[in-house]
């Protein structure tokens, strides 16, 4: 008697693992690789959502879908998308975000809550600004992948391995957002001479949840050492020679580095030394001088370190003093060191006052084989 | 089974893994949050402290209860109390850790829902933990703690999972070290308290062990500092992650803390959580669950226990399923926490102090 009961509970308890009620093939599920969030163009009060996504179906005509619908925020979005859709949709594969130069501006912590709120929504989920509208983006098609997002994950890749662009994803721009001391940043894409080409070196710096300015070039660069974030990539340079009627190119291929960032309070006043260590090898050296002695090394490195701390300022000078917006953190190294000094409300206006020397070093470990 | 009291039921390993599987529950997984609510970036300073607490209640504990090997709970507690308080104390336990125990499946049960198993009706999960529960405890402590000794195991990869998030953690969010300042880093020590609830255990369960020979102090404080140990690692890791303010928006950050990386191939890391996590919670419910059927089992003196394991199911089963809501389960398990100071701190030290002053009538007692 006792083993029949045993045998029926065990059967009872088995029937959970056919998982009825949430069990469901991946032929029915529609799996989203993007999303992209713009401004509704007939009714600017709403917002554009559009997912890109594979069709998986054999027989179809398209490899790849996009649907695009209105509502006030991410959430509506998901209740309207879902009536358009042929299958039930899952947003717990999103590689990336993609919001649109307007709707970024206008802010975006709106839709950001629903996807921090969501438990299968990816913490690692990457987030993008794109020049125009984040539709346009989607509906490309790239040359190396079926779906753009894909592609864009591994550009975004090579490009932060660069040393060019940052990597932010939901879980960092949420950090950034609610921790006082630092303001958030994304990737900013750009179009090519044609609409096909993407350039991904430039930074798209934000207020809170509110795009403010933009970097481009060797201003993304800058801004990625300043944040420590110094990994590899090749840093181009004018070099001054002794003859003036030339112009001479010096490139680095950077190898990594470090950065020390010391705050000090001198009379109320703020002191940030802010020191940075690049070591790298010689790409390029078009001068005719031999560069393989101790001398002309050490000259070198002198004038490459220079160089890029007058990138650093400049760049610097953006932040501090035109946008008041501190999105380097060195408001979290001032709230570690001097928490009774550091306003949570003001920082911005104390970052801008603070008086910030950088100070560079550059070590070339090698200048490659020829001399 | 119960046998001769001589015999014993669990050795003193055994009794070392039963702390640890108890405390190690479902307070893990808010606990970097809770804290940091009240001693913000040194969240991880009030873990510590709270864990040497602790460790010094459990040498209270296993002092006291060692001047009494023969007696079980309810013997004990009547030498030192008096038999009418002593059967209220044990009846109030009793309710005490069936409450726990309905907390626990029902958190257990919440988290399936939110992460696993979206649709599946929140009583089928009950009923399929509460099953489970019982046919764990029913053969008694024997059964149980051979189980515990299996999911212990589980506390490696479980611990290593800390590691996950490391490569985006930064040193600055637990910086400055010591700044919210003495007494709130004391203050944080008390939301930490609720999750080392269930040491108390021993006082039920010391009776059982079969080698009192053994170390038994060394090893239960031992197994309260490993456990500080991991709670500590925790803590630390998620804020140095998350920051203190990041934290205080994210409700169950022990789970979030696991989707802030990308992993080739694996792309749900939070499965392995769950998957260990789980087998440690069934510990913690079947123990405390357990030692509500023994303390019955002790209060009507009779041989079988899975009477009051099979009895006492529909009970927790209803228990579980009052809760409307997430909000109600964390009401519940703030009742039941602070039912947790009573039989946690407030009990044991009074029968400590009362043991000292009754020490001399006890041995005359003895004697005679």
């Amino acid at each position: 008697m006792k083993g029949i009961i045993k045998l029926f509970i065990i059967i009872l308890a088995a029937f959970s693992l056919t998982a009825c009620w949430d069990s469901i093939g991946l032929e029915r599920l529609l799996l989203v690789y993007g999303l992209g969030v713009d401004i509704s163009k007939e009714n600017p009060e709403n917002y554009l959502f559009t997912i890109g996504f594979p069709t998986i179906i054999e027989e179809a005509s398209e490899k790849k879908m996009q649907l695009s619908v209105e509502a006030p925020s991410f959430g509506g979005g998901k209740c309207n998308l879902q009536q358009k859709a042929y299958r039930r949709i899952s947003y717990d594969n999103i590689k990336m975000v993609v919001f649109g130069e307007d709707a970024a501006k206008r802010g975006i912590q709106l839709h950001v809550d629903s996807m921090y709120r969501e438990p299968l929504f990816r913490g690692s989920t990457r987030f993008i600004v794109v020049e125009g509208r984040a539709v346009d983006l989607l509906s490309l098609n790239p040359p190396a992948a079926l779906i753009v997002s894909n592609f864009l994950h591994e550009s975004i890749q090579q490009n932060y391995e660069s040393t060019k662009i940052p990597i932010t994803t939901l879980r960092s721009f949420s950090h950034e957002y609610y921790t006082d001391g630092i303001e958030p940043v994304m990737p900013f894409i750009q179009y090519g001479a044609n609409r096909q080409e993407l350039n991904l070196d430039s930074v798209a710096l934000f207020n809170k949840d509110r795009l403010v300015y933009k970097l481009h070039k060797r201003e993304s660069i800058a801004f990625m050492i300043l944040r420590n974030e110094i990994h590899q990539g090749i840093y181009p340079f004018d070099y001054k020679s002794k003859d003036q009627n030339k112009r001479e190119f010096i490139a680095i291929n950077i190898k990594g580095g470090n950065s020390k960032i010391k705050v000090k309070l001198e009379d109320t006043k703020l002191h940030i030394d802010h020191n940075i260590h690049i070591h790298c090898s010689l790409g390029e050296y078009t001068p005719e001088e031999r560069v393989f002695t101790k001398e002309k090394l050490e000259q070198l490195q002198d004038y490459i370190a220079k160089e890029i701390e007058a990138d650093l300022n400049r760049t610097l000078k953006i932040l501090q003093k035109d946008l008041k917006n501190d999105n380097i953190g060195y408001g979290k190294h001032v709230k570690a060191q001097y928490p009774e000094y550091f306003d949570s409300e003001n920082w911005n206006e104390q970052f801008s006052k603070a008086i910030i020397k950088i100070n560079t070093t550059v070590k070339i470990k090698n200048i490659g084989i020829a001399q | 089974m119960y046998q001769k009291y001589s015999d014993g039921e669990i050795t003193a390993i055994q009794s070392f893994v039963i702390l640890i599987s108890i405390m190690i529950g479902t307070g893990v997984l808010t606990l970097a949050r809770v804290v940091a609510e009240v001693s913000r970036q040194d969240a991880w300073i009030s873990v510590i402290l709270n864990g040497i607490f602790i460790a010094f209640m459990m040498m209270i504990i296993v002092y006291m209860i060692s001047h009494f090997p023969k007696h079980n709970f309810v013997q004990y507690t009547s030498c030192l109390l008096g038999k009418p308080l002593a059967y209220i104390v044990a009846f109030s336990y009793v309710i005490y850790a069936l409450l726990v125990t309905a907390t626990v499946v029902r958190i257990l049960s919440e988290m399936v829902i939110t992460w696993l198993l979206t649709n599946t009706p929140l009583w089928i999960i009950n009923l399929i933990i509460v099953i489970t529960i019982v046919y764990m405890v029913k053969n008694g402590v024997t059964a149980l703690a051979r189980y515990n000794e299996v999911i212990i195991f589980m506390l490696i990869p479980f611990s290593l999972l800390v590691l996950v998030g490391l490569p985006e953690a930064s040193i600055i969010n637990l910086r400055p070290v010591g700044g919210t300042g003495i007494s709130t880093i004391i203050k944080g020590a008390i939301p930490s308290f609720f999750s080392y609830a269930g040491y108390e255990v021993l006082l039920v369960y010391y009776p059982y062990i079969s080698d009192k020979q053994k170390p038994i102090m060394r090893n239960s404080v031992a197994a309260v500092l490993l456990v500080t140990l991991f709670y500590t690692a925790t803590v630390a890791a998620q804020i140095a992650l998350y920051g203190p303010q990041e934290i205080q928006h994210v409700l169950y950050p022990s789970i979030t803390y696991l989707t802030a990386v990308e992993f080739p191939v694996i792309e749900r890391m939070e499965i392995f959580f769950t998957i260990f996590w789980v087998f440690t919670v069934f510990g913690t419910a079947g123990i405390q669950y357990l030692a509500g059927c023994i303390l019955l089992q002790n209060i009507f003196t009779t041989e079988k226990i899975h009477l009051f394991a099979y009895g006492l199911a529909p009970i927790i089963f209803l228990i579980t399923m009052l809760p409307q809501n997430t909000r109600e389960v964390v009401d519940l398990g703030d009742k039941v926490g602070r039912a947790n100071v009573f039989f946690g701190l407030v009990f044991p030290l009074a029968i400590f102090i009362l043991y000292f002053i009754r020490k001399e009538s006890l041995k005359h007692e003895r004697n005679h």
